[in-house]
């Protein structure tokens, strides 16, 4: 259990430098243009004034005449602003599990790096994937080279991680494993089909920063299938050779190996070159809903004396695709992970959960009534069904809010099995084999943008 | 292994340097600057030496860098008195453009000077072509574009060829358009201060 409370600390951790990270990254491109109407006005006001009295012709008098003339330059400004993507890419997290060399004993981090996460530390296992890679908020610009020749990026991410291991712990020693923050990447992008879904070719050269803390090169090529709402798979091949000696006391953990293998990744939005030119309010949506982090708490209705608020439903990074039949409303959807704990013990969590649901409006676009079915199937098994109530938060940039946000009503009926059997390290959780629960509960969505079926019905 | 690995990472960085915005351009005039931008593709906009080279069909909005202005006099870049020196290199001349936007770039907009060797003429707003009694000439000759308040005007050398109002609203830039058999080169930029005039 304590490796997990570990992760937990080292997760924010990792997305707080993250966080800090992309700031330094550019999202948005703004254009202006100034507008100016002047209009130059002149006055001319002429005033006589005749003495009083007589005059004798013949003599000459100052005029009486006097002449003003105003010139008045009046000029009003107008600022346009238009704002455009700035990225090729810009993306949450990437995961991968690669088949390498290295020792096959031990329970291994799964399919996509994902599934065997909470089930790593079984040493009596075998696995089929001895590497992975993690990959925190990769991020890709144009690269102009070679005479602007078309599709070359250079890029970054926050942190990235490759593991391979070499024994059955589930521990990543130096010698297993390369990390790299804000490594360099130079890629190609060979379009197969140029529609998102993008469907491309990617060969790749990247390396560490000189300021580590491992050092490699890696090479190699992906096979990339996305992004649809930020969501993404790929499948790998290449090479990398480097060091963690930093990491160690001792100088020569080299780690070099081979890899091949498949990934997904979420919140990760690709563009083309074109889409550059596309302002951010004309251009295509794919998904219903992109969401980044949604929390519920719930009560659950399993013991009359159960607290008011009893748990907790949480969902990261979140796709919801419409399927093209009708108007859109009808969606698929899944999430990298999430976590249903309706109570202590009535508790099951998964990766890439099968979701699928209606979207009603009920208030304009502002709220929206979804009801939905979930299959969460690995590690733990449980369908969901349930109501979603989702009310759109205006953004506050004033307080820093400056990003979407929903407010939720929830409710539902959760039956499953945690299988804890399948876990390591959670041996003080008390989780039946089965259970039937009922809830209700509210909660926010952060990061969480909705767009209209109409909006996506564009394309 | 480090010490290849930052050599490698600063060799990269220099060799990424080279990269960069192709289609725009950083003019220095004295002590200001101004911004060109190739608005077609740009490979028919290119420099030769401290000259600007425009092949046919190309098209480069010109427009007083804002990030420098405050060095220069002046006070706003939507009024200006723009001087080109251009010679037309090969084919009948060129396209000036004012009172227009470079975003999605129509050329029926704004109020056009066409400038050839078969004869000049005026686009005025409303889409009417008044011809002027004048011939371009292939050797370098100066273009004046004054746009001030609501008042345009053309001259070539000390000809003012046109003198003229409108009710567009003034932009920053000006755009010069090759004609499609044309290849023209501008040897020389100024603005001037419309107060000083």
């Amino acid at each position: 259990m304590k490796c997990y409370i570990h992760l937990l600390i080292l997760l924010p951790g990792l997305l707080y430098i993250s966080s800090l990270l992309t700031g330094c990254y550019t999202i948005t491109r703004t254009e202006e243009d100034l507008y100016t109407i002047t209009q130059s006005d002149t006055t001319i006001r002429e005033e006589v004034n005749n003495p009083p009295g007589d005059r004798d012709n013949g003599t000459i008098y100052p005029s009486p005449r006097t002449v003003k003339i105003v010139r008045e330059y009046v000029q009003r400004d107008s600022t346009v602003e238009r704002h455009y993507p700035a990225f090729l890419r810009f993306g949450g997290i990437e995961t991968a599990s690669f088949l390498s060399s290295g020792s096959g004993d031990g329970g291994g981090n799964g399919l996509f790096g994902l599934y065997g996460l909470l089930n790593s530390k079984r040493t009596t296992a075998t696995k089929l994937y001895t590497a992975n890679m993690y990959r925190f908020t990769p991020y890709e610009i144009r690269l102009r080279w070679f005479n602007d020749s078309p599709n070359w990026t250079i890029g970054t991410a926050a942190i990235e991680l490759f593991v391979r291991q070499n024994d059955p712990s589930a521990e990543w020693d130096a010698d297993e494993s390369l990390i790299g923050i804000t490594p360099i990447y130079v890629r190609k992008r060979y379009f197969l089909r140029e529609d998102p879904p993008y469907i491309m070719i990617v060969p790749f050269f990247g390396f560490s920063g000189p300021w580590g803390p491992s050092y490699y090169v890696n090479g190699g090529a992906t096979f990339d299938v996305g992004s649809y709402g930020g969501l993404n798979f790929r499948a790998y091949a290449g090479y990398i050779a480097g060091t963690s000696s930093l990491l160690s006391n001792e100088s020569n953990s080299g780690v070099t190996f081979p890899y091949f293998g498949v990934g997904v990744s979420a919140l990760d939005f690709v563009n083309k070159t074109e889409e550059l030119f596309i302002e951010w309010k004309d251009h295509d949506h794919n998904a219903l809903e992109v969401s980044g982090l949604n929390v519920d708490i719930v009560r659950a209705f399993s013991d009359a004396s159960d607290p008011p608020l009893t748990g907790l439903i949480l969902r990261f990074a979140s796709a919801s695709i419409p399927v093209p039949i009708g108007d859109r409303r009808w969606f698929v959807s899944t999430s990298m992970f999430n976590l249903m704990a309706l109570n202590s013990t009535d508790i099951a969590f998964g990766f890439l959960p099968l979701r699928t649901g209606y979207r009603l409006n009920l208030v304009a676009d502002e709220l929206n009534l979804e009801p939905f079915g979930e299959l969460t199937y690995f590690p733990s098994t449980a369908w969901h069904f349930g109501l979603r109530t989702m009310l759109k938060l205006p953004e506050i940039e004033q307080i820093g809010f400056d990003f979407p946000m929903t407010f939720n009503l929830v409710a539902g009926l959760l039956s499953g099995s945690t299988n804890i059997d399948v876990l390591s390290s959670f041996e003080d959780l008390q989780a039946p084999n089965d259970f039937t629960t009922p809830y209700i509960g509210f909660g926010i969505g952060i990061g969480d943008d909705l767009f209209t079926p109409e909006e996506v019905m564009r394309r | 292994m480090k010490h290849i690995l930052s050599v490698l990472f600063l060799l990269f960085t220099a060799a990424l340097m080279v990269g960069c915005d192709y289609e725009r351009y950083q003019l220095v005039v004295g002590d200001y600057t101004l911004e060109g931008i190739a608005i077609s593709d740009w490979r028919d906009v290119s420099r030769a030496g401290s000259f600007i080279r425009i092949k046919p069909g190309g098209r480069f909005a010109v427009r007083v860098d804002y990030q420098t202005q405050y060095l220069t006099q002046f006070d706003n870049q939507t009024q200006y008195l723009a001087q080109f020196d251009m010679a037309v290199l090969s084919g009948t001349g060129a396209n000036f453009y004012t009172r227009v936007v470079t975003h999605q770039f129509e050329p029926t907009d704004g109020i056009a000077f066409h400038y050839a060797i078969d004869g000049c003429s005026v686009r005025t707003e409303d889409g009417r072509r008044i011809p002027l009694e004048f011939n371009a000439d292939t050797e370098e000759e100066t273009i004046k574009i004054l746009s001030k308040a609501d008042q345009v005007e053309f001259s070539v050398g000390c000809d003012k060829l046109y003198e003229g109002l409108s009710s567009l609203e003034g932009t920053e830039y000006i755009i010069i358009e090759a004609l499609p058999d044309s290849e023209l080169e501008i040897r020389a930029i100024n603005y001037f201060d419309i107060d000083e005039l």
